[in-house]
């Protein structure tokens, strides 16, 4: 008996329970955070793109109250700023289709033309091609009895599409311009089977080039808790839906989900599965809705268990696709409010086809990832099982994430051999002598660089890494002031083993003898210059060695490195042949310049310049060609080589009169490096020259003067091609386009000076100089620059 | 207590429960409306509500049933819920001596059935005599 009462007694303790009530709900299995609390951040809005249309994205209360809450909290106006609109983009919608207006009400005037795409059967619900939005709430609800259109899935195509610039309603959609195909997958009262739901996302995948699949739609469960492994969650949907979700993972079109509005601490099933399935997972993302104040909404579920794909997004916003809306929510004709995760999904959606429209490089996956990546995740919405990644921040996902770098040459952006460099390390400083031609080329070109988070594309102007050089911006009052002062002259005498030798300096050239003889020397210098021929040029060569003052006069240009450290060695065999040796201080650059000088007159005093030289040589120039450097992706090679000769002549013309005159030409070819965007270019022609007129006895005894006219180094004929990449695809490979930079510029640059010199006393000289310099850089857009200097030197 | 005594105190308790349904008798609401509304805030949890609160009149207006020519008397709500497909249904009222009880009955979407994710909040509006004497229970 007593076995009996035991048994009844066990077996009519849970009818007890049951009747005297209990249980409760479930919640996902993850330990809460609280939602408030945190401070709210936000993201940077370019308010040079928020128009009046774009104040009517949705708010909490008011029509136009709280005007930002919609578009203004994620930051779209950073990407229409960018220049994303979702144009080209293709974002099915899986709902109960789109209000396309019977009788007098034609809504599909409200949708933009290429919009609303039907595809063949998209009414899956009723086997028709016409995806008509019937749905009117459930049997019971306040859209039924009132027998209004509740249109879930046409304000949710409006959020991603409404057109911009709508006369009737004044907002847009967060894509304004990307196309929709719609597909009806709920019927009447909101609600559809899981065969029904997995047909529509197999339509979407058969359409070429589907990106974004927006699923604003649910079950009554919970991730988690009614599944919580993929096998478990696939028996769960059912085997129909599991398979065309992963179907669409495999097709890499990226899912967006609504979490579900139970305020369940994780998502729904349906959109929750995919965190168990690495199949889908990397393309789909879920959506918790934030409410005007920030936080999360009091309905939305939760990130919980899915945090890793999820994040938010404002959930209570204004569509206005539905025409008949309820007139309880209306604000016009056209407007209406909804609210739910239904309606953060779009705004997700469209945000991902804002960024994939920015940046074409990415695979959809990385589209997502980028928009995971910079949510805003701070303060608030640093709570992770609440808002996985954050508040979604269209100015962050559209931005560089980390730095910004050139790809090295490669058409491969993830190949290991792919080489990239930092922005700044890729510099190209070009010679004056083409500068305002490359310049002029480059305005207006555009390259892309990548980022090195995911490499996505930007662009950026070409010229932005390069550098123009210039001779007129050394033209200052300072500096040709300098020029008139009176070089000093200094000699030390040494000796070694050899003999004696004597280094000397004049003006600001060390001129060193090792050996000389009656005629013949040989010499090492220092920033010398390159041979003697110039400082021969009596009364005034001193005034034209100057390199303070735009250029050197009678200098061999191609020798002239500008380096800073240059070192010759100059050697003359006799007066009528010799050579000139040039390296700089780290032996990159290298020259050799032969010097004939067929009319030599080797009279004591005048250094045993001819007064006519003719110059033959080559240099060679390493990583740089014409003085012009360059690094990174604009790199040249070890030895780009230029050719050239000269002739300078001098005649005395009388006793007073000297005339001296030097012309210069040279070919330069350009060195290729591997991967460098300078890929090839026809040889440069180069040319340079001096005239000028020196009197001795001007006027009176003792005062000089000169007239010299200069044309500085300038590129005759040649041009670059430049390779630089111009685009790049979803396949990851980049185009690369070319730009044909002609390189002779628009202009000729020629200098006139004037120099006056009068000897007052023994130690007392005056000098003056006149000079205007016509087309600088080479460039007619250049204004002349006139310079007046007077200069006084006494000696006590 | 001994088993025993247990056994017999449950027993009782079962007894006790069917004698009193026994005693009832099922009556009808004067009035009755069962619906869905959305966007309705603060209402993440059941409620009910009778003619004497305070938020009743509020509750109406936020459905949109304030202007009905019906005089309701007692608003119950399950709270919202996550997806369409959810409704809220009056099972059965029954009156005893000292308590009209009224049962509903939530009906959630099955599965494999899917709804647009909207909060959906179910809710049913009576007119009923006897107020005071009102309880409610939903299944």
């Amino acid at each position: 008996m007593n076995n009996i009462l035991k048994i009844l007694a066990v077996l009519s303790l849970p009818l007890l329970l049951n009747a005297c009530g209990g249980g409760g709900g479930g919640g996902g299995g993850v330990a809460g955070e609280a939602v408030g609390g945190g401070a709210i951040p936000t993201c940077s809005e370019n308010a040079s793109y928020v128009d009046a249309e774009y104040n009517y994205m949705g708010n909490a209360g008011t029509y136009t109250g709280n005007n930002l809450y919609g578009l203004g909290s994620v930051c779209a106006s950073a990407a229409y700023g960018r220049g994303a609109t979702g144009d080209g983009q293709l974002i099915a919608v899986l709902d109960s289709g789109i209000s396309v207006g019977s009788g007098s009400t034609t809504d599909l005037n409200q949708i933009n033309s290429n919009i609303a795409t039907f595809l063949t059967g998209s009414d899956v619900v009723n086997g028709d091609n016409v995806p008509q939005d019937d749905d009117r709430g459930q049997a019971g609800s306040v859209c039924r009895a009132t027998n209004v259109t509740c249109g879930h899935g046409s304000h949710v195509a409006g959020l991603i599409a409404n057109e911009h610039n709508n006369s009737a309603f004044g907002g847009h959609g967060i894509a304004y311009d990307a196309t929709l195909h719609i597909i009806k997958v709920l019927d009447s009262s909101g609600s559809g089977t899981a065969a029904n739901i997995a047909t529509g996302m197999d339509l979407a995948r058969g359409v070429s080039s589907m990106d974004i699949v927006n699923i604003s739609i649910g079950g009554a469960d919970v991730i988690g808790d009614d599944c919580n492994n993929a096998s478990s969650c696939e028996a769960y949907l059912g085997g129909t839906l599991y398979t065309a979700m992963e179907a669409l993972g495999t097709a890499n079109i990226i899912q967006v989900y609504a979490a579900g509005n139970a305020a369940s601490s994780s998502p729904s099933v349906l959109s929750g599965a995919a965190i168990y399935d690495d199949d889908f997972k990397e393309t789909t993302v879920i959506t918790v809705s934030i409410d005007s104040n920030g936080t999360l909404a009091s309905y939305s579920n939760k990130c919980g268990v899915a945090k890793a794909i999820c994040l938010a997004a404002p959930g209570n916003l204004y569509s206005f696709l539905s025409s008949n809306a309820q007139s309880q929510y209306a604000v016009n004709s056209y407007a209406q409010k909804m609210e739910g995760t239904s309606m953060a999904a779009p705004l997700v959606s469209g945000g991902l086809a804002l960024v994939k429209e920015e940046f074409s490089s990415l695979t959809n996956a990385q589209v997502v990832d980028r928009l995971l990546a910079t949510a805003l995740d701070t303060g608030e919405y640093s709570k992770s099982t609440i808002y996985g990644h954050g508040l979604m921040n269209l100015a962050g996902a559209t931005a560089a994430i980390a730095s910004l770098q050139t790809i090295g040459g490669s058409n491969l952006l993830d190949d290991e051999n792919t080489s990239y460099y930092d922005l700044a390390d890729n510099t190209f400083s070009s010679s004056a002598a083409f500068s305002n031609a490359l310049s002029s080329s480059l305005k207006g070109q555009t390259m892309e660089v990548y980022d090195s988070f995911d490499r996505a594309n930007f662009d950026v102007a070409v010229d932005s890494f390069f550098t123009s050089g210039s001779y007129t911006s050394q033209n200052t009052i300072e500096n040709h002031m300098l020029r008139l002062e009176p070089k000093t002259t200094k000699k030390v005498k040494n000796k070694n083993l050899y003999g004696s030798f004597t280094v000397e300096t004049d003006g600001n050239y060390i001129e060193s003898s090792m050996f000389q003889s009656a005629g013949d020397f040989l010499a090492l210098g220092f920033n010398q210059s390159t041979n003697s021929f110039e400082n021969a040029v009596d009364p005034l060569s001193n005034f034209f060695n100057d390199s303070n003052f735009g250029n050197n006069y009678l200098v061999n240009p191609y020798f002239n490195t500008g380096s800073g450290q240059d070192y010759f060695m100059s050697f003359n065999t006799n007066s009528s042949f010799g050579f000139d040796t040039f390296t700089n201080a780290n032996g990159d650059d290298l020259g050799l310049a032969f010097n004939l000088n067929p009319l030599s007159s080797s009279n004591e005093g005048m250094k045993n310049a001819g007064d006519l030289q003719i110059v033959f040589g080559a240099n060679y120039e390493q990583n740089k060609f014409l003085n012009s450097t360059s690094s990174g992706a604009f790199a040249t090679g070890d030895l780009s080589n230029t050719n050239f000769t000269g002739l300078k002549y001098k005649k005395n013309l009388g006793d007073d009169f000297t005339f001296v005159g030097s012309g210069f030409a040279g070919y330069t070819y350009i060195d290729k490096a591997a991967g460098s965007y300078i890929d090839s270019s026809t040889p440069l022609l180069t040319s340079s020259f001096t005239l000028g007129l020196a009197k001795a006895n001007f006027i009176k005894e003792d005062q000089r003067i000169g007239f010299f006219i200069n044309q500085p180094q300038r590129v005759e004929d040649g041009s670059l091609n430049l390779r630089v990449p111009t685009s790049s695809d979803r396949d990851r490979t980049v185009t690369y386009s070319n730009l044909n930079v002609d390189l002779e510029p628009d202009a000729r640059q020629i200098n006139f000076d004037i120099v006056f010199n009068k000897i007052i006393t023994e130690s007392s000289n005056l000098s003056a100089n006149l000079t205007h310099v016509q087309n600088g850089d080479h460039s007619n857009s250049s204004n002349s620059q006139n310079f007046f200097s007077l200069f006084y030197k006494k000696t006590f | 207590m001994s088993f025993n005594k247990l056994s017999i105190f449950i027993s009782f308790f079962l007894f006790s429960c069917t004698s009193h349904l026994i005693h009832a008798k099922e009556i009808k609401p004067e009035a009755l409306n069962c619906s869905i509304s959305r966007a309705i805030s603060e209402t993440n949890f059941p409620e009910t509500l009778t003619v004497k609160d305070k938020r009743f009149k509020k509750k109406l207006k936020e459905i949109g049933l304030d202007k009905t020519e019906v005089n309701y008397n007692l608003f119950v709500s399950i709270g919202l819920r996550g997806v369409k497909g959810f409704k809220l249904d009056f099972d059965k009222m029954i009156k005893d001596k000292k308590k009209i009880k009224i049962y509903f009955i939530e009906t959630k979407p099955p599965q494999g059935i899917f709804g647009a994710a909207v909060p959906v909040y179910p809710f049913c509006l009576l007119k009923v005599k006897n107020l005071d004497q009102v309880e409610v229970f939903i299944n």
